[in-house]
């Protein structure tokens, strides 16, 4: 039997715990490993984590659910759960589902009926459980589960980043650490050292791990500490009395003081309270003496026990110390960035558009490409650089009367300055103006992603009250087409095979028509459900997740009509038009009422 | 948080109101219960029963063997029971080692019957236990090779083949309870049979009060008693209300307030060690309190903590110590934790007499926070010492006993 963790174990973190998970990493630096957190669930949020190795800091992947993370990181075996005590059962209950090797539950106040039931679970499958109640443990120099070992300092004073010769198993969490600590001052250190909790019903008990001890040849001695309460130590005074333990054991029981209270005291720990004699510290102490295990007097005695017991295979050469290694450094004041940017790099000898210098883009000479890298980190198929040119042809300008162009008229014609005029003119881009590219690119694909029926669609629409986002225009109609939407939809029904947007789309411009002749897909909806249709296939997955709440389809009516409003700004330079002022016959004064 | 007793009155009530609908068997549970407050005048008004035959009449406190201490009575009217009642009500007695009030009582109709069976449910590791002899009415150690115990797998029902016909729809029933209600342990001792229907003559249960919350319909929003002889202190209660409320724990018993020694550990594990470190070394009485905090609780929380201790130093006028011990924290954050003891120094640094205190701790940003309670404990002029994991965790006990010349055992 080997430890629980090795150097190339990895963990899914459940919880956004910052400082835990950093502190995994710290560990896995200074034991000279790779990362072992392979991902964080965090149910509510995506946002990937900003963490050190060592001095450099990376981007953690957090995803939504464990399914999620067993499916795109199955390498990972382990399950270190934050989740809270009403929500760590779930949490079990799915690793295990998902076949976890190993699920430890930091949570305390898990009810005992809950355990239970994990505890039988987990023995079906042959999953090992730590906790609840618990910090972890940690295999020294391979691996540590969440705040095991606590801060760096103390993590290297106990001698956690290489291998030692112990194994230990206790009941604290809190425990744990000073157990290390003194291990390490009297011995060579843990092999492995798990705090199994101070429930009453723990996930794994003390003994199997003393088992796995036991048969692994580089543990050389054991040390148990355990508290008042529950009949574990049975097991082991058996064990020890009938050879299956050889290994020296030292033990310590503590909860003796319990005898002295004069009242029922709970202790902090849910299981450390004496059912019957037999569960008491004493009794627990001495079963465990007479059984052969090494128990010291008092726990002040426990150190110079090991000690001894130490030096004694040292004398007998079963053990032999170690060279220290090398310890990296790994500084306290790192500080992380704020910024990010995943686009553009201005750090080399040429600036670059997704790695690619922008040289190589000039040459090239194809704007698209361009912002093909820059918006959406990929490269398109040359079908789909021209149709976005078209499109952007189409909308780069509608005449002077609509929202954008006034607005940067009014501005432009009261002096301001090109960039100001500009801006008036965008800002009015909206749910209203050019929005409808959005809206109508959201609904229809929703729409046609739920497998509703056309006609269906249009009823709950109406039903809704709703207008259909992207049908319907002023004076085109089916008898009068939009000459736009006829050369775009020719353009992407030749050169685009699969539109099953667009085909939706379509079905319901026909449902619409049959009622009322201008109700057409305008060339906004068009735009949206082609766009849908042709872009999103060839996204990467991060920016294909987050398509529709970025706002690119608005992003692209922002671009090609930043080309018309620029053209009327210096259309009303150069007519050096004066200020404009609505006329007052064109206004409605008052209220409207007709006193 | 662990499992705590009920009262029988409790128990009682818990298995009337949440008998399930579909189930057969369901035990008549008639009885009337009596506390603190309960108007003993108007109790006939409300319980007729009461003066239709005879009644039982027991002390409802959380101690077992109450038959044999003399505290069950068989009255022939209310008028007697009441007197019973009168006689004890309010009245301190010693039950075993511990001395506590009697305020609760339980009054039932009195059932004539003849068979007594014992029935218990327990909870194992892997399984549950329904322990039964029809030998009920006696000490369970007294019931020998009449006890029966059948293990029941977690997700199964329970196989009653052994019980009497007439018992096992409510035993069902009685076990469904035991599991959907989070008791841990659930007794009855003895149940009977009269007539076709099932009395519970004794009830004994316990909650499992980490399942509060999901009890909230049934007794989760119940105060769940303190043991028999256990009267909780202001203080007590105020740490109490500041454990249940906060994500980190807080823990403060009160052993003895003329105690000279007294604890404030960080850790489940290691307050049990210091706490066996103080009654090892010296006379137990001198053991003030058992307390312990964990789980990086905020300076505010530690702030509040220290000072409901300090304010029982106070009150004490002899020469004491206090121990601020503790392991090496994993993720506790010293000089967090510190701050808030600092605090609450400062503001009782005018009442603090003669208090000496010893620090062990360590942990993230230790060295900080050691160094902080040190410089303000010696610009305050309060005696005090700090080590960090340098010293063995409990070196510092046999400082405080000595500093304060008390007896070593």
């Amino acid at each position: 039997m080997k430890t629980l963790f090795d150097k190339k174990t990895t963990a899914i973190v459940h919880g956004r715990k910052m400082i835990s998970i950093q502190r995994m990493l710290d560990f896995d630096f200074l034991a000279g490993r790779k990362p072992s957190v392979a991902a964080i669930v965090d149910t509510s949020n995506s946002a990937p984590l900003k963490v050190f190795f060592g001095t450099k800091e990376f981007l953690l992947p957090v995803v939504k659910s464990l399914p999620q993370a067993k499916e795109k990181f199955p390498q990972a075996d382990v399950i270190v759960s934050f989740a809270s005590h009403r929500s760590a059962g779930k949490v079990v209950n799915e690793g295990i589902d998902l076949g976890y090797r190993v699920i430890a539950t930091i949570a305390e106040g898990v009810p005992e009926r809950d355990t239970r039931t994990w505890i039988v679970k987990a023995q079906e499958h042959g999953t090992i459980l730590i906790g609840p109640a618990t910090v972890g443990a940690v295999t020294a120099g391979a691996f540590r589960i969440g705040d095991t070992g606590g801060s760096n300092d103390h993590l290297l004073a106990s001698k956690l980043h290489r291998a030692g010769c112990v194994g230990y198993v206790g009941k604290s969490g809190g425990m744990s650490n000073e157990m290390y600590r003194m291990i390490a001052e009297n011995s060579s250190g843990i092999l492995e050292g798990v705090a199994i909790g101070g429930d009453r019903n723990p996930g794994s008990h003390l003994m199997p791990h003393i088992l796995r001890y036991q048969q692994n040849p580089e543990v050389k001695m054991i040390v148990v500490t355990s508290e008042v309460g529950g009949r574990e130590e049975e097991g082991i005074a058996q064990a020890l009395q009938d050879g299956t333990i050889t290994k020296p054991l030292i033990a310590w029981v503590s909860g003796t003081s319990a005898e002295y209270f004069p009242k029922d005291v709970q202790f902090g720990h849910a299981g450390a309270w004496a059912q019957s004699k037999a569960e008491t510290a004493i009794a627990k102490n001495q079963m465990l003496k007479e059984a052969g295990a090494l128990v010291p007097q008092t726990y002040e005695q426990l150190g110079i026990l090991i000690k001894k017991t130490y030096e004694k295979l040292s004398e007998k050469g079963t053990v032999s110390d170690h060279m220290e290694p090398i310890i990296q450094d790994l500084p306290e004041d790192r500080k992380h960035t704020h910024l990010q940017s995943t686009i553009s790099d201005d750090r080399g000898e040429e600036a670059t558009y997704g790695g690619t210098p922008i040289s190589d883009f000039i040459k090239e000479g194809d704007l698209l490409k361009a912002v093909s890298k820059l918006w959406w980190k990929t490269d398109l198929s040359p079908e789909t650089l021209k149709y976005i040119e078209m499109i952007l042809t189409a909308v780069a300008d509608h005449g002077p009367a609509v929202a954008g162009a006034h607005n940067a008229i009014v501005a432009a014609s009261a002096a301001k300055d090109t960039m100001s005029a500009l801006c008036s003119g965008l800002l009015t881009i909206g749910p209203r103006f050019g929005g409808a590219v959005d809206a109508a690119a959201k609904t229809f694909t929703q729409a046609q992603h739920d497998g509703i029926a056309p006609q269906e669609f249009v009823d709950s629409m109406k039903d809704k009250g709703e207008r259909i986002p992207g049908i319907g225009h002023k004076i085109k109609s089916i008898h009068n087409p939009d000459a736009r939407v006829k050369a775009l939809l020719e353009y992407a029904q030749k050169n685009f095979k699969d539109l099953p947007v667009t085909n939706f789309a379509l079905e319901v411009e026909k449902i619409t028509t049959a009622k009322k002749a201008n109700l057409i897909l305008n060339v906004d909806g068009l735009i949206g459900v082609t766009l849908v249709d042709v872009l999103l296939p060839q996204l990467p997955e991060d920016v294909r997740e987050s398509f529709f709440e970025v706002g690119y389809l608005n992003g692209i009516f922002a671009l090609g009509r930043t080309i018309g409003i620029l053209g009327h700004i210096f259309d009303q330079k150069r007519l050096n038009a004066p200020l404009y002022r609505h006329p007052q016959e064109d206004i409605l004064y008052g209220d409207g009422s007709l006193e | 948080m662990a499992q705590k007793p009920i009262r029988e009155a409790l128990a009682k009530q818990l298995i009337a109101d949440c008998w399930p609908a579909e189930l057969q068997g369901r035990p008549e549970i008639k009885f009337a219960a009596v506390g603190p407050p309960t108007k003993l005048d108007n109790l006939e008004t409300n319980h007729p029963w009461l003066n239709q035959g005879k009644i039982v009449v027991k002390v409802d406190e959380l101690f077992g063997k109450r038959g044999k201490l003399g505290y069950v009575k068989i009255a022939d009217s209310f008028a007697e029971a009441r007197a019973w009642i009168e006689g004890f009500r309010g009245k301190e007695v010693m039950v075993g080692e511990r001395t506590g009030t009697l305020d609760h009582f339980l009054i039932e109709p009195y059932i004539e019957h003849k068979t007594e069976y014992y029935l218990a449910f327990t909870c194992e590791r892997e399984h549950d236990v329904i322990h039964f002899s029809d030998k009920g009415g006696v000490e369970v150690e007294d019931q020998g090779e009449s006890m029966n115990e059948i293990r029941v797998e977690l997700d199964k029902e329970p196989d009653l083949n052994l019980l009497p016909n007439a018992l096992r729809p409510t035993a069902l029933g009685l076990f469904a309870l035991f599991r959907s209600l989070d008791l841990p342990y659930l007794e009855f001792n003895p149940i009977t049979e009269v007539d076709g229907k099932i009395y519970l003559l004794d009830t004994v249960a316990r909650v499992d009060t980490t399942a509060a919350y999901r009890q909230n319909g049934t007794w989760g929003s119940t105060e769940i008693p303190q043991g028999f002889g256990t009267t909780q202190t202001e203080e007590e209660k105020r740490i109490q209300t500041m454990d249940s409320k906060s994500g980190s724990s807080l823990k403060f018993v009160l052993l003895n307030p003329k105690g000279r020694i007294w604890t404030m550990v960080a850790g489940g594990g290691a307050s049990i060690i210091y706490a066996d470190a103080i009654t090892a070394h010296a006379d137990a009485t001198e053991l003030a309190n058992y307390g312990e905090w964990s789980g990086n609780p905020t300076t505010d929380e530690m702030e509040a903590y220290t000072s409901e201790i300090l304010s029982l130093i106070e009150r004490n006028d002899q020469e004491q110590a206090l121990i601020i011990g503790g392991g090496i924290a994993n993720f506790t954050d010293v000089k967090r934790t510190f701050a808030g003891v600092i605090k609450a120094l400062k503001k009782h640094q005018g009442t603090l007499k003669n208090l000496k205190i010893f620090v062990r701790r360590a942990g993230p940003r230790d060295k900080e926070g050691l160094k902080a309670l040190q410089d303000a404990c010696d610009e305050m002029n309060i005696p005090c010492v700090t080590h960090g994991a340098e010293l063995p965790m409990t070196d510092i006990v046999n400082m405080a006993i000595d500093s304060i010349s008390l007896q070593k055992r």
